[in-house]
């Protein structure tokens, strides 16, 4: 029998962001979002930037995270993020500065490496500005 | 026989050092408190992420990683990892003790070492040990990137074969009052086999593939370890000062309470010359 609700389980590398028993989840995997229900397949996956949308009875909340792993068994999901804020926690401030800092490197855009890693900074800043609104 | 007035100014001067070590005592009480709180917190990471790369490597092939591949150890580097400041009783000693061993048990150029923390690069700098890496007054802001810092240096060198095997050896935190020496392997990375409890033999759906899953948990994993490592360290400094400084207010303690002792012994002493003085005297005077 399937069981109704499913642990899930979000770590970044000083805290424990989140445990709680939930109803769906849905992760920001590398090729997409993906859905977690109750009664899912193992199943590993990278995680790209972008939301967590967790929803539990009828209720849902969003945290914004920067990318890492999941791991998906019966007995729950761990999320293990480089970063992640819960949507009200994000400090919009810093994630516009960011966007701008991105945006002026971008535009003078030297070494291939720097725009690469502003890319990067770019796409976080826009994510968290993102969630922050929802 | 020491003047009364030199037996204050000692009980005065120990007296200043007891306020001294109480306070650095209360101070590193407090600063073990915090450093306990990041510990506990950043296990869980840590603890998870060994676990989906055990899941891992028990269903695929090792060699999918070249981190996990072993080699034959010719060369090994250590990472020691010490503290930034003194007084803390033996809490250096021990690992550069230990690590000193570690390193001598190889052959000339055959172990290289890099230190974490100002006091094992003072005490190998003036052994002549030569350090390929050192990192000095970071524990007052530990942070994560200085981890990411280090396990970048490490896996740069293991990944170009200036190393077959990383050792890190350090002081884990097993309570306030007791440390212990560590020497961890951190690469080549051992998975551990997974344990039954929550393990499924089943097989795994990788999104995208095994492949990248262990590209981004491997490097991971040896920034988490070398994190944690920080972590135990930086927290077991904490509870070996707070009980050196403790020993030491109770040494300063006594040693008022004794020095007091002799300070009265001798005021009694002088007293009772006066008086035999002036009893001498006016005797002499009647007579």
């Amino acid at each position: 029998m399937i069981p109704d609700k499913i642990k899930l389980e979000i770590y970044t590398p000083d805290r424990k962001v989140f445990s709680e028993e939930i109803d769906s989840v849905r992760l920001p995997g590398a090729d997409g979002y993906f859905g977690v229900f109750p009664g899912h397949t193992p199943y590993i996956s990278v995680l790209g930037i972008g939301e967590i949308k967790v929803e539990t009875a009828g209720e849902s909340r969003s945290f914004a995270t920067t990318g890492g792993l999941a791991e998906v068994l019966p007995s729950g999901i761990a999320v293990l993020a480089e970063s992640c804020e819960v949507a009200s926690d994000i400090d919009v401030e810093r994630a516009q500065s960011a966007e701008e800092r991105a945006r002026t490197r971008l535009q003078e855009g030297r070494k291939t490496w720097d725009v690469q890693r502003a890319h990067v900074a770019l796409a976080k800043a826009i994510n968290r500005m993102k969630i922050a609104s929802l | 026989m020491a003047t009364l007035r030199d037996i204050k100014r000692r009980i005065s001067s120990v007296k200043s050092t007891q306020q001294i070590t109480n306070a650095m005592k209360m101070v590193a009480a407090a600063k073990l408190r915090r450093a306990q709180e990041r510990l506990l917190s950043a296990r869980p990471y840590a603890e998870s992420l060994r676990t989906i790369i055990s899941h891992v490597a028990a269903q695929e092939d090792q060699s999918l990683h070249p981190l996990l591949a072993v080699r034959d150890p010719k060369r090994v580097g250590y990472l020691v990892i010490t503290s930034d400041r003194g007084l803390c009783g033996s809490f250096n000693a021990n690992v550069t003790r230990r690590a000193q061993v570690e390193i001598d048990s190889h052959q000339a150029g055959e172990a290289t070492l890099s230190n974490f923390g100002r006091k094992g690069v003072e005490f190998f700098t003036r052994r002549g040990y030569e350090l390929s890496e050192r990192y000095v007054n970071l524990f007052n802001e530990l942070e994560f990137r200085h981890a990411q810092e280090v396990a970048a240096s490490i896996q740069s060198r293991y990944l170009s074969e200036e190393v077959d095997r990383v050792y890190v050896v350090y002081n884990r935190f097993k309570s306030a009052g007791s440390q212990e020496v560590r020497v961890d392997q951190v690469l080549p990375i051992e998975p551990a086999p997974p344990t039954a409890e929550k393990y499924i033999p089943a097989e795994y759906f990788y999104e995208p593939s095994a492949q990248r899953i262990l590209d981004e948990a491997i490097p991971r994993n040896l920034r988490t370890q070398i994190w944690l490592s920080l972590l135990e360290s930086n927290a077991a400094e904490h509870g070996a000062r707070m009980v050196a400084m403790d020993s030491a207010t109770e040494n300063a303690k006594e040693m008022i309470y004794n020095l007091t002792l002799t300070y009265n012994k001798a005021r009694q002493a002088a007293i009772t010359t006066e008086i035999s003085e002036i009893v001498g005297g006016a005797e002499a005077l009647r007579g």
